[in-house]
């Protein structure tokens, strides 16, 4: 927005006075505004990081999930097997509500490809597939939340659980607004509040004016546009000025509340909502051919006809993002009646959408719009209650099309049922980077600062490059910053982000854990080959880039990484659970650190909002340099053998790997305690002779406050967190999975994530 | 705002109350919602509006209210438009402000000091500042329908009224 507030305050008093309007002295203003726009306004536009290919975003969230494999990925092995059971080779999933040993559903769609690139596209969607060649289908896409609150959530904000700015507040604060009377996000439902509700289109921990705007169904779009009775226009001014420069005040004096510049330019806002608003949402100055192109004519399509019209005329006005929710209150969730349901809801939206993009085109604007159709995740291929699908979110499709997508291409691939994402899986971080990628946003230097930590909207994940390799972005550089070889926190980093990176998306995914396919890591007790370069972004996120893909490098060795595995006693496949967080850690002296045992322990929230990664590992297939001179091989062989090693088996081991009391020292020598490293969530630990041995050994060395816990192994999760270099790199290994903490009965079983998680 | 502009009905506990639904929203008479009772359910303060676990009074969504259908681990703050509507156009907040003029007008002189420090007192607990009483003086002294109206609803929408510092 052009007008800082101050001056706005002035334009309204100004225009109260001389009955000028305060629009028009805001437009005479606006050039000596500019300079102190930048200081006062958080909305003032912004140069994109490079040239955009998309000016502005229309997002039609199908919410409650629409079913992939009846709509854009069609299945024919899945039709042939319909009624078996799902072979188990396929990987089991954990679904929302266990469907997963249901019999596989076939579908009764009808296939055909579309255009001349042969898009395939169900029957259900006739008037979309006319446009088959503008669209780009993405048939690997992967999410982690199970549920719709979290899937709607992390296709909004990339994170299952609430706190994060929205994508579209993200793009709002990256490039500021484009118009001077209406929101720069818009949010739009056409039934009942969408999952999630305001977090959906909230700012999270970016200042509050970045936020969007719900613009409700019905006829009264946005609430009390109306002036009331009796009122006019200037009686309105003049109390707006006078409200206006009794905030200004309060807000000088408080200058660290955004909230207050925030609440100022609401008003503003408002003030012009009041006439832009009404008119902007105004479809009676379309024509009645426009009309009736979006069904607005009939009753099955006029509600998102008339959204998308609404949509459209939004974006001409200079709105940003757009997010029409189709189904909204998870209209779209067909756990039964899936015919039905789907029958509804494609057919509400299929002509408007189709519509909508023949309307940017024809208005040229499809060029730099990018349109997405997509939901929180896909529908399982097993039956739910006989007619039904289950919540998929291992693999599913979002269609893209305009801004800068290469049309009529199909990008991926789920497996042979359109279970998981096989081909080229892309995570909701992908997509978001790839989103903001079209808007000449970099997801990597759009950061903002909170709680000592560069924040960015795709989290510690997201890849524009791997949704480059879809080919509908061009390939991009990889992002500023500096090289760096060596060192354990290098090495670490290795561990963490090749984990996350690196390795495709593995075949288990359940509440943010992933558990990588075997074999994908590479066993060497040395760091892969592969190029690195490590990215610090504002000296706190850091990520490792990697330069080539380890496909061919693996395969390449597996065979002699089968025999190096054999070296582990565990033969068999065992996972840990790794997250990585970056942590700032106090700034003590080690001494000091010592001196204040357990008391360096970090927040809760702390750590909550620094934990970046999760991954799943193979833990035999983790390269022990990854892990610097701690290897968690032992703890965990002992923890699953309830035994300790024998001489034999500890020389069999490299000579990095220490037992668990290394663990333990290396938790305490950084300055935790291992009190800290409290159960993550519910668990059921099994006491064992050697538990209880341990436990009491570990107890012993606990000062007298932490004898409130015991400590018992059974199965070991590695917890890495990183400090940057900064505050003295290094890392500090949790290791533990449910157990290894759990509080006495009386301190009360439930009393979860004292410590870390959630 | 019930408070200052004293219309609160301070009575405790008891059914939820259904104040009047502005028109146009989720909520409709009937379906979600018995017909007001008047000021019997119209000034109980809002912990006391019933709640459903599907639609919001519309005042409380617009300021933050979390769903009534799953766990709110924290309360949302947001700063939107919609709610500098509701301050400015909101057919509740004009009866407060309305409510609150009558209040001032009332038991103070009629002069505009005194009606200006009588409605900072009763809004934000403290006396206007020289620059302040000078400009609401000014704004009264301007005349016009429902001025002290206008400077009781611009009372009830500052940010030193809406925040607690």
């Amino acid at each position: 927005m052009m007008k800082p507030t101050e001056l706005t305050r002035r334009a309204l008093l100004r225009g109260a006075g001389s009955g000028l309007g305060a629009m028009a002295l805001a437009t005479i203003l606006a050039e000596e505004a500019k300079a102190a726009a930048v200081r006062h306004d958080p909305t003032i536009p912004r140069p994109p990081h490079h040239e955009p290919k998309a000016k502005r975003v229309i997002f039609l969230f199908m919410e409650g999930a629409p079913s992939h494999i009846d709509l854009f990925d069609p299945k024919p092995k899945l039709n042939e097997m319909a009624g078996q059971p799902m072979p188990a080779s396929f990987g089991r999933p954990i679904t929302a509500t266990g469907t997963a040993n249901n019999t596989l559903m076939g579908s009764p769609r009808q296939w055909k490809q579309h255009g001349k690139a042969g898009i395939w596209i169900s029957e259900l969607y006739p008037h979309i597939a006319r446009h088959a060649d503008k669209l780009a289908v993405l048939r690997s896409c992967q999410s982690d939340g199970l549920n719709h609150a979290s899937g709607v959530g992390q296709m909004n904000t990339g994170e299952i659980l609430s706190g994060r700015p929205s994508l579209g507040a993200w793009v709002t604060y990256g490039l500021g607004t484009a118009n001077r009377n209406l929101p720069t996000f818009v949010s739009m439902i056409d039934e009942r509040e969408p999952f999630g509700n305001a977090k959906n289109w909230g700012s999270g921990f970016l200042p509050a004016v970045y936020q969007g705007t719900l613009f409700r169904q019905g006829p009264n779009q946005i609430l009390n546009t109306q002036l009331r009775p009796g009122v006019t226009d200037e009686r309105q001014r003049a109390q707006m000025a006078l409200l206006a420069a009794q905030n200004r005040e309060y807000a000088e004096l408080h200058p660290d509340d955004t909230g207050l510049q925030a609440r100022l330019r609401s008003f503003e806002l408002a003030y012009e909502l009041q006439r832009s608003g009404p008119e902007a949402v105004d479809l009676s100055q379309e024509t009645e051919a426009t009309k009736k192109l979006y069904g607005l004519n009939r009753p099955e399509t006029a509600v998102f006809g008339r959204n998308c019209l609404m949509g459209r005329r939004l974006l001409e006005r200079g709105v940003r993002f757009v997010e029409l929710y189709c189904g909204s209150g998870s209209g779209w969730d067909a756990h039964t009646n899936l015919e039905g349901n789907h029958k509804k809801w494609c057919k509400a939206l299929d002509q408007p959408v189709a519509a909508l993009l023949e309307d940017l085109e024809r208005r040229g604007m499809l060029d730099d719009t990018l349109v997405i159709w997509g939901g929180e995740f896909g529908r399982t291929p097993f039956n739910e209650k006989g007619d039904g699908r289950d919540h998929n979110p291992w693999g599913f499709t979002m269609v893209f099309a305009g801004g800068g997508v290469k049309g009529g291409q199909t990008i991926g691939a789920t497996d042979e049922i359109g279970l998981r994402a096989v081909e080229r899986p892309v995570h909701v971080h992908d997509i978001h980077a790839s989103i903001l990628w079209l808007l000449g946003l970099d997801h990597l230097r759009l950061t903002y600062q909170h709680n000592g930590r560069a924040e960015r909207p795709t989290m510690l994940g997201g890849e524009p490059r791997r949704a480059a390799r879809l080919d509908f972005l061009p390939s991009l550089g990889c992002a500023g910053g500096r090289r760096r070889r060596g060192g354990l926190f290098q090495r670490l980093h290795l561990a963490g982000e090749a984990l996350q990176r690196v390795f495709p998306r593995g075949r288990e995914s359940h509440g943010g854990g992933v558990k990588l396919k075997r074999a994908q890591l590479t066993p060497r007790f040395k760091q892969p080959r592969v190029q690195l370069a490590l990215h610090r972004v504002h000296g706190a996120i850091h990520r490792v880039h990697v330069e080539q893909p380890l496909k061919r490098t693996l395969a390449r060795r597996r065979r002699t990484d089968e025999k190096v595995a054999q070296r582990f006693l565990m033969q068999k496949h065992e996972t840990l659970e790794v997250r990585i967080a970056c942590l700032h850690r106090r700034r003590h002296g080690r001494r000091a650190a010592r001196a204040q045992h357990g008391r360096l322990a970090p927040t809760r929230d702390q750590l909550k909002l620094h934990t970046g990664l999760f991954a799943r590992v193979d833990i035999t297939r983790l390269p022990a340099a990854a892990l610097g001179n701690v290897m968690v091989g032992n703890a965990l062989r002992f923890a699953r053998k309830q035994r300790p090693l024998d001489g034999r088996e500890q020389a069999a081991l490299p000579r990095a790997v220490r037992p668990v009391d290394d663990v333990q020292r290396l938790i305490e020598g950084n300055g935790y305690s291992i009190a800290d490293a409290a159960p993550m969530r519910g668990f059921e630990p099994h006491q064992t002779e050697t538990g209880r041995g341990r436990h009491r050994a570990l107890l012993a060395q606990q000062p007298v406050d932490r004898r409130r816990r015991v400590l018992k192994f059974t199965e070991i999760t590695v917890v890495l967190f990183l400090q940057p270099r900064s505050h003295g790199g290094g890392a500090v290994l949790f290791s533990q999975r449910q157990p290894l903490v759990q509080p006495f009965a009386d301190f009360g079983r439930h009393r979860r994530g004292a410590g870390i998680g959630h | 705002m019930l408070a200052v502009s004293g219309l609160m009905d301070p009575a405790m506990g008891g059914p939820g109350v259904f104040p009047t639904a502005p028109a146009g929203t989720e909520i409709q008479e009937g379906r979600h919602w018995r017909k007001s009772n008047g000021p019997a359910d119209e000034y109980r303060r809002s912990v006391y509006i019933f709640a459903r676990r599907l639609v919001r009074y519309p005042m409380l969504e617009s300021f933050d209210a979390p769903l009534a259908f799953e766990s709110c681990g924290r309360r949302q703050e947001t700063i939107t438009p919609d709610q500098a509507l509701e301050l400015m156009n909101g057919q509740t907040v004009a009866g407060f402000a309305k409510a609150l003029a009558g209040r001032v007008a009332n038991d103070s002189g009629q002069t505009p000091t005194e009606l200006v420090n009588r409605a900072y007192r009763l809004t934000l607990g403290r006396a206007p500042t020289e620059e302040e009483a000078a400009r609401s003086q000014a704004f009264l002294g301007r005349g016009g329908e429902g001025a002290l109206e206008d400077l009781a609803l611009s009372l009830l929408g500052t940010s030193e009224f809406l925040y607690i510092d």
